[in-house]
């Protein structure tokens, strides 16, 4: 009796493990939207977790500098009441100001590139595994979020749009592991390819004949179809070449700080820009 | 109650690991709170349910975050079916225990996950997960699991006497 009962649990785990792989080997193929069950959950888990991403943000601008305080202990003794009470004062309109800033170069870029249609979305939680980092987004299909749109900030391109559901979208950003994008160089023109990895850098290829230099800007090159041309990625930070001579390797540093993300745009349409070469930066 | 102890326990975290916790990472590091969670639940109420709530708590986070959807649930269930599995032949007293299982149950994890990385095609950067993820996850979750294990050894002991008993009935 003892002997099935632990055989018949260990049937009923393969079981449940054989039940997952195949939901792996599903879930893994390309889906824009995901199922209902699924759907349920996160829209019973977002508004706990945007509500308290809400929170964290806005109280972290006001306690980024905690470590500085902690290093300057012994010079904080000699400091005054008065004058703690006011750097906290000056740390708050500081992370009232950077908001500002942050929503006023927001609405510039919306104003300067009408053709794009952008929905504003807050990000509602991260992904709690190391390696990964998609996020989600506070906004579904019924604000016509859709699988494959591509997801920015004022600063450039921040990733795509993978899975959406009714108010919550997943977004893989451009330096996960599982990301990449084409690229064109600004200045002379060269196309490549540039990927993420599991350090959550930007890597990429391109070829060797390539003149580019340090500092050159990275924009979308509008091939693969899921970028619109120009969208502003990043500089280049490092050139190497590797063994083979077959490609030139190159590093990218984005323009976008993904560690720091708060609001994010979804370009509805998918369009070219209407000026080659043109970039959003 | 005990069933709801334990939901609510991994839902709260799994809220928390999701926004604040993102904050308190170490070299890019976050520890897995729910994961720890699976190990000492695991520890205390045996395989079957250890699985049950192992699966439970990683197709929540996979739903919600994973791409594809099941990698974590498999590892969770996995990790907690094993952990109860061997948890009769120790004492589940000694801190020693939590410590030992949460680091075999980290390691299955990137084990798991690497795994199916490869077969996905995903490139997969083997150094860096040896050099860094793993490591520094390893030493996190353990020192985690020192610290949590008394506690959630107090809540779930006195909790989990409820489906023990029915559990037997039932049988």
């Amino acid at each position: 009796m003892v002997r099935f009962y632990k055989n018949r649990s260990i049937i009923m785990v393969a079981v449940a493990a054989i039940i997952i792989i195949v939901i792996i080997a599903l879930t893994s193929m390309d889906r824009g939207q995901v199922s209902g069950l699924e759907s349920i959950v996160g829209i019973i888990i977002r508004p706990a977790t945007q509500a308290l991403t809400r929170v964290v943000d806005s109280i972290r601008s006001s306690i980024a500098g905690l470590a500085e305080i902690g290093s300057l202990k012994n010079t904080n003794q000699m400091l005054n009441q008065q004058l703690i009470a006011l750097r906290a004062q000056v740390r708050e309109i500081e992370a009232l100001r950077q908001e500002n800033q942050r929503l006023r170069e927001m609405l510039d870029f919306k104003n300067t590139h009408p053709e794009f249609d952008l929905i504003g979305c807050s990000i509602a939680g991260k992904s709690p595994d190391n390696t990964s980092g998609i996020f989600i987004i506070n906004k579904g299909i019924e604000n016509g979020v859709l699988k494959n749109m591509p997801v920015v900030t004022s600063r450039g391109l921040v990733g795509r749009v993978i899975e959406t559901a009714n108010g919550w979208a997943k977004v893989l950003p451009l330096n996960d592991q599982r990301s990449s994008v084409s690229i064109l160089v600004n200045r002379t023109r060269d196309t490549g390819i540039l990927k993420g990895d599991i350090s959550f850098e930007l890597t990429g290829s391109i070829s060797p004949e390539a003149a580019i230099v340090e500092g050159d800007d990275v924009v979308t090159s509008g091939m693969g179809g899921v970028y619109p041309k120009g969208l502003y990625v990043g500089k280049i930070t490092g050139i190497s070449t590797g063994e083979s001579q077959l490609l030139k390797t190159i590093r990218v540093e984005p323009a976008v700080d993904f560690d720091k993300l708060e609001e994010v745009f979804v370009l509805r349409h998918v369009e070219e820009l209407p000026f080659e070469g043109e970039t959003i930066d | 109650m005990s069933w709801w102890v334990i939901a609510l326990m991994l839902l709260v975290n799994f809220i928390l690991q999701s926004t604040v916790f993102q904050y308190i990472a170490i070299m890019d590091i976050m520890p897995d709170f729910a994961l720890v969670i699976v190990v000492a639940v695991s520890i205390l109420i045996g395989n079957r349910r250890g699985a049950v709530v192992g699966a439970t708590a990683g197709i929540i986070q996979d739903i919600v975050y994973g791409k594809p959807v099941g990698i974590t649930a498999l590892s969770y269930m996995l990790a907690g079916y094993i952990v109860g599995e061997y948890s009769g032949r120790v004492f589940k007293e000694r801190l020693v225990v939590p410590v030992f299982f949460t680091a075999g149950a980290t390691l299955l994890k990137y084990f798991i996950s690497i795994f199916f990385n490869y077969v996905l095609g995903v490139p997969t950067g083997i150094p860096v997960y040896i050099r860094h993820y793993i490591p520094v996850e390893l030493i996190y979750n353990c020192a985690v699991s020192a610290l949590l294990y008394r506690a959630l050894y107090l809540v779930l002991n006195r909790s989990t006497t409820l489906p023990r008993v029915r559990a037997k009935k039932r049988r």
